[in-house]
């Protein structure tokens, strides 16, 4: 009985928290005119009604999934500036990232601690923080504006090196040093034991990665100017009854990505989750 | 068979295992490529919408006020061919438009008709002669017994005073015979008074003498007065002007009958009478047809120059007056320089336009008939900032005029170009420039002068090939 209340409460609180998903999928097939009754208060008329969230459209359309995708090219500009910021992003995290974290977790050179702990400081500090140094060290380089002032930060962002120390910490030492005894040198043993035995850890890294950069706000605000260079996450920043409609349907796009990225690395993300909640 | 059998044989192959890893990157790729798709699919459609449009600069200009009209050339004079009237025509060489020399045949008559009118004419004659000699005989006659009536009277009226004055003068001596008698008597009276009857009887017989001596003295004046009226009517005479008309009639058929004789001497043909263009031809005037009575036909004349004629619409005239010099281009564009505008009327069906007549002289570069273009340049002074009149757009009512100039915006598609509203004053302009006030637009401002579709000032634009 204890079990099935808590079941139902569980169910409810799902509920509670899936139903965005559910309205966004609901609202991207409805009308713009089903959209406006629903979100009026919301979006026009700011007096006390209530805004109304049917769950099923009563006049399913698929006009805003062609506005999104013959009408609005704005939107792919927008989708492949994601793409284009995210691609990088990854590789630069996987070329400095990867022996970054192998360093960290085998080797033993002056000062480790403190360039661990500095790394972790960054790690945990927000965005806004070190909005300012950043905003003017790029400046200084001339690369406010352009995508690089979201890739150079991103890529050498302290927190996938963090996920794969992890992973890395926890190779044994005897297989490393047998490896050595097989006479394998420094770049064999990272290109033929680390990657592959860290393999779960770099792609858990590479998912989680993901994932927050094809979510950046604040860095493309504060640091693109031009429209032309935003990523699909500051598509329709300001939400009309009439523009709804494509915005509930560009956000179901969007997250697609998302979503295929994250099922692909569901099994490493878990872990790699895990491996990050694990402190030194 | 093998494709029948092999059909029939055919087995579904076993899924291999794909991990939800696998599966997903698969459907992620697909995803891509199909975002991808859209995303030419959807820049094709929106390059499709999006304007096109032809883009021009202001530029220093002057603003140059062609009239170009259409119009026809007219003799400046014509003169009219005419002959006798009831000739039958056997052939007619002339038409409408024809040129002609002096001498140039224009039609022939048939001579046997002619031959039959003069005959007729002749005897007509003949008719009037003798009409005349008869009233001139008749009248002699009137005039003689006129002159013999006269005569008559006087006789009558010399024997009536003769006959009067006798019956008068012895109406008067017996008057006087009793008058002596009874003075007589009454002068020597009787003593005795014895006479006094015969006194009485004498003074009744004098009485009487004078009552008949004042009858024959009225009688004398009545039968003078009746003779000499005799006279006068004798003397009046009736007015007779037969002979005088019949001559007139006479000499109007010798007149018709020398031009009967001086087309009968060129053996019916009627030539031209100077160098032109046959501009009139009556309808009557055809083979087998009757000549008219009015002019045959009308020929222009050469010798007096030709005229350009053409009706100019209000914004025409303004540029063009009388005394003006025009420039005439002919059907071959060959132009007649330096015609002077020599009238500019209202027209007779609307009275806005007018017909202008400008005088051609003498030129071999057009013809009557001949149509040809008037042409006028008259050009203003120079204006810094002129565009082409293609970018003039007409503002709402109690709106100015205004342009449409490219500004480049930045938005999620890059640096777009937008027609952008920009309110104009108009200066002077011509069907192809507007010359605006200075400085309104910048010479390296881009104004939209064409485009395939309708624009609308905040609309996205693109440039179409040719301007690129």
């Amino acid at each position: 009985m204890k079990r099935k209340i808590i079941l139902i409460v569980l169910i409810i609180m799902a509920g509670l928290i899936c139903y965005p998903i559910i309205f966004l999928v609901s609202g991207s097939f409805m009308s713009s005119q089903e959209l406006r009754e629903n979100l009026g208060p919301l979006l026009t008329d700011y007096t006390n009604a209530y805004i109304s969230a049917g769950l099923l459209p009563i006049f399913p359309t698929l006009k805003n999934y062609v506005e999104i995708l013959l009408d609005s090219p704005e939107f792919f500009v927008m989708f492949w500036n994601s793409v284009r910021l995210a691609v990088p992003i990854l590789a630069v995290q996987l070329v400095a990232g990867v022996p970054a974290a192998w360093g960290f977790a085998k080797y033993q050179f002056p000062l480790k601690k403190v360039f661990f702990t500095i790394y972790l400081i960054l790690m945990m500090m927000p965005f806004q923080v070190t909005m300012l140094s950043n905003y003017l060290m790029l400046d200084k380089l001339n690369l406010i504006n352009t995508h690089l002032a979201i890739i150079l930060p991103a890529g050498f962002s302290t927190f996938p090196v963090f996920i794969m120390y992890r992973f890395f910490s926890d190779i044994p030492r005897e297989i490393i040093e047998a490896a050595k005894i097989d006479g394998a040198g420094a770049m064999q043993v990272f290109r033929y034991m680390a990657l592959p035995i860290g393999s779960a850890g770099i792609i858990s890294a590479m998912v989680l990665g993901f994932l927050e950069c094809w979510n950046l706000i604040e860095q493309p605000m504060t640091f693109l100017s031009d429209q032309d260079k935003w990523p699909l996450s500051l598509y329709l920043p300001n939400i009309t009854p009439e523009t709804a409609g494509s915005a509930f349907a560009s956000s179901i796009i969007g997250l697609i990505p998302a979503i295929l990225v994250f099922l692909a690395g569901q099994d490493y993300l878990e872990r790699g989750i895990m491996a990050s909640a694990v402190k030194e | 068979m093998k494709l029948l059998e092999r059909i029939w044989d055919f087995k579904i192959q076993e899924k291999e295992y794909i991990s939800m890893r696998e599966r997903a990157l698969r459907v992620l790729a697909g995803f891509l490529i199909i975002m991808f798709l859209f995303t030419i699919l959807s820049r094709a459609a929106n390059a499709m919408t999006i304007p096109r449009v032809q883009v021009e600069s202001a530029a220093k200009k002057t603003i140059e006020h062609t009239v170009e009209q259409e119009g026809k050339i007219e003799a400046d004079g014509e003169q009219a061919v005419t002959t006798a009237g009831g000739l039958k025509i056997k052939s007619v060489q002339a038409s409408n438009g024809m040129q002609v020399e002096e001498g140039t045949p224009l039609l022939e008559l048939d001579m046997e008709d002619i031959a039959e009118k003069i005959k007729e004419l002749e005897t007509e004659l003949g008719k009037y002669e003798l009409s005349i000699s008869d009233a001139k005989y008749n009248k002699g006659l009137q005039e003689s017994d006129r002159s013999t009536g006269i005569k008559r009277a006087q006789e009558d009226y010399n024997s009536i005073t003769a006959e009067h004055n006798a019956r008068v003068d012895t109406a008067k001596r017996q008057m006087d015979e009793a008058c002596t008698a009874w003075e007589n008597v009454k002068n020597n009276p009787d003593p005795e008074n014895q006479n006094a009857e015969d006194q009485t009887a004498l003074k009744a017989v004098y009485e009487e003498k004078q009552v008949l001596y004042n009858d024959a003295l009225t009688a004398r004046d009545q039968a003078l007065k009746e003779a000499s009226r005799a006279i006068e009517d004798a003397g009046k005479s009736s007015k007779d002007s037969t002979a005088e008309s019949t001559a007139l009639d006479k000499e109007a058929v010798e007149a018709k009958l020398a031009k009967y004789q001086q087309l009968q001497k060129h053996n019916g043909i009627i030539t031209a009478p100077g160098k032109g263009t046959i501009t009139f031809v009556d309808a009557t005037v055809v083979t087998g047809g009757v000549t008219p009575e009015t002019s045959m036909m009308l020929i222009s004349d050469a010798s007096k120059g030709l005229k350009f004629t053409a009706t100019l619409d209000e914004d025409q005239q303004k540029y063009v007056a009388v005394g003006d010099e025009v420039t005439i281009v002919n059907k071959n564009n060959e132009e007649i320089n330096n015609v002077t505008v020599e009238s500019m009327a209202p027209n007779a069906e609307s009275p806005k336009n007018r017909d202008i007549v400008a005088n051609l002289g003498d030129t071999d570069k057009v013809q009557v008939y001949d149509t040809a273009t008037l042409k006028v340049k008259i050009s203003s002074k120079a204006y810094s900032t002129c565009i082409p009149k293609a970018a003039l757009r007409k503002g709402g009512s109690g709106e100015s005029d205004y342009v449409l100039v490219l500004t480049e915006k930045k938005s999620v598609l890059g640096t777009q170009l937008v027609a952008e509203k920009l309110a104009v004053t108009v200066q002077e302009q011509n069907e192809s420039y507007a010359a605006l006030a200075d400085n309104e637009v910048t010479s390296v401002q881009q104004m939209i002068v064409d485009s395939d579709k309708e624009i609308q000032a905040g609309d996205r634009v693109r440039l179409a090939e040719s301007n690129e």
